[in-house]
């Protein structure tokens, strides 16, 4: 991206800006729970340990 | 809006943060991208190349062991933080390896990975086009005539031709491709299991392995791992898309793990009931002339929406990473100058298409090693935490900036992993240490870069290591769980 770009600087400057005081506290801007980290790893041990009894 | 309008504007404004309205997936959406991407003509490839080392059982343990953790790992290092930021991974990993850092990693490992699949794609492209020949004309072209080189070069520029239409052109096409793939895949499980029983699949013999069991074995994990990390280069951009952190992970590794290994399978008993670990040759055997040629035709036609698909997302990441140099490129002569080496490869059609294992091992150890860093900087150096502002910020204005534009805890600790993998096992030599049969390459090559990328930053980036809240857009103040 091209950071001296008038054009696109003011774009970018909406988004912030939007981003600011639309969307504080929008789920989607959530981290990713632990709950889920630790769902992942479990599952990837999990598939790890079938796959060396399979093998 | 004519091509170049077209791509100009996702070249540029695709680098900028989503805003809510555009982030359009939801958990079903994303699902249904992820399926799409992971059956491709190359899960085939894998499949085959999994058949050369190990038998059916050992294969499907290999595909699962490799893609379960080489998927989670390059999901953890790029959807997570493009999710939550609602920004493309090549301009987050600023925070990872500094503006000039991102432009080393997208001009070498990114560029020359995504060539040697474009290469791949191509000759592919020209094997199955020649086996339609040797069916329909009687002709007896072999995998690596002429012929093949011809047809490559072609499907390279068609590819060209179809990209400089933009990226409307390719959604179009890819629309057709990833249903009639899912139904090529359902009908060879079909026609694979007319022509050979469980039994005999269960029995079947490597098609070329080497004398130890155990390294066959550690080699089908390893290149299967390989095969999670390569989604990489791709995978951010189209996550930053997302609704919410759960639609970004589960449906990548529901897509990328699960629909992965169905094709791959389907790949390997095919490869192990006929004997070749190409996937252009089982067509007619399976199907008959007919129906074999019409499904080499198809594969043709989805390699060449694949081969489009990686050059539109890899020219655009160069575009983003070479900054005013490249933005004054036109579109048709940057990808133009991507198909160059490709171009030249496919005059040796063997030299990638029969080392696949060795090609997609080299780009693991560089993606593994990557991956490693980027998860170390996310979650444990910054805490899910990133200055939003300053991944925009000019040069020295920007946090991110380090020392001249380099992050030089990110590029070393990359560079360690790279040479853990390699010391453990050599893609080139085969060479391997002992340890390499238990832990693998890639997964030492993950935890040397991410351990040396928190304790180097803790040394070299101590003022950069502030929480990013100051002045930030409200993504880094949210309430963290």
């Amino acid at each position: 991206m091209d950071v001296k770009d008038s054009a696109l600087r003011a774009e970018l400057d909406r988004r912030l800006v939007t981003l600011e005081r639309d969307e504080s506290g929008d789920p989607a801007h959530a981290p990713l729970a632990a709950a889920d980290l630790w769902l992942l790893a479990a599952i990837v041990v999990a598939l790890t340990i079938a796959g060396w009894v399979m093998a | 809006m004519s091509a170049n309008e077209d791509v100009a504007k996702e070249a540029t404004f695709g680098s900028l943060p989503v805003l809510r309205s555009e982030r359009v997936w939801n958990f079903t959406d994303f699902t249904w991208v992820n399926v799409g991407l992971a059956i491709a003509t190359w899960a085939f490839l894998v499949g085959g190349s999994t058949a050369a080392l190990v038998g059916f059982q050992k294969g499907l343990a290999a595909m699962v062991i490799g893609n379960a953790i080489g998927v989670a790992v390059m999901l953890l290092g790029s959807v997570v933080s493009s999710q939550r930021y609602g920004v493309e991974q090549y301009t987050l990993l600023r925070s990872v390896f500094g503006f000039g850092g991102v432009a080393v990693l997208v001009f070498t490992v990114v560029l020359f990975t995504e060539m040697g699949w474009s290469a791949l794609l191509g000759v592919m492209f020209g094997r199955a086009t020649t086996q339609v020949s040797n069916q329909v004309f009687g002709t007896d072209i072999g995998p690596n005539a002429l012929p093949v080189t011809i047809l490559a070069l072609l499907a390279l520029a068609i590819a060209w031709i179809v990209l400089a239409k933009g990226p409307l052109t390719m959604r179009f096409l890819n629309r057709i491709v990833s249903p009639g793939l899912a139904l090529l895949t359902v009908g060879m499980i079909v026609l694979v299991l007319t022509k050979t029983s469980w039994n005999d699949l269960l029995a079947a013999k490597p098609l070329n392995p080497f004398p130890s069991e155990g390294l066959n074995f550690a080699l089908a994990v390893e290149f299967n791992l390989g095969v999670g990390l390569s989604w990489w280069p791709v995978m951010g951009s189209l996550a930053r898309l997302t609704d919410r952190p759960r639609s970004a992970l589960w449906p990548g590794f529901i897509g990328l793990f699960g629909a992965t290994i169905v094709a791959q399978v389907v790949g390997m008993a095919a490869a192990l009931t006929l004997g070749d670990p190409d996937p252009t040759v089982w067509m007619v055997p399976l199907g008959g002339k007919w129906l074999g040629m019409l499904a080499l035709l198809f594969i043709a036609f989805a390699n060449l929406t694949s081969l489009t698909s990686i050059v539109y997302s890899t020219c655009l990441a160069l575009r983003q990473a070479g900054g005013e140099l490249l933005a004054r490129f036109r579109w048709e002569w940057l990808t133009g100058g991507f198909f160059l080496l490709p171009a030249i490869i496919s005059f040796w059609p063997n030299l990638l298409y029969d080392r696949f294992l060795v090609f997609v091992t080299w780009s693991g150890a560089f993606l593994a090693a990557i991956c490693g860093t980027v998860i170390a900087d996310y979650f444990v150096v910054r805490r899910q935490r990133l200055d939003l502002r300053g991944l925009y910020a000019h040069r020295a204005a920007s946090p991110y900036h380090f020392t001249g534009g380099f992050n030089l805890s990110g590029l070393i600790s990359t560079a360690l992993g790279a040479v853990a993998y390699v010391v453990l096992y050599n893609p080139q030599t085969l060479d391997t240490l002992p340890a390499f049969n238990w832990l693998t390459a890639s997964v030492p090559a993950v935890v040397v870069a991410a351990v040396a990328h928190i304790v180097l930053s803790r040394a070299l980036n101590r003022r950069h290591l502030a929480p990013a809240v100051a002045g930030a857009v409200p993504v880094t103040t949210h309430k963290e769980s």
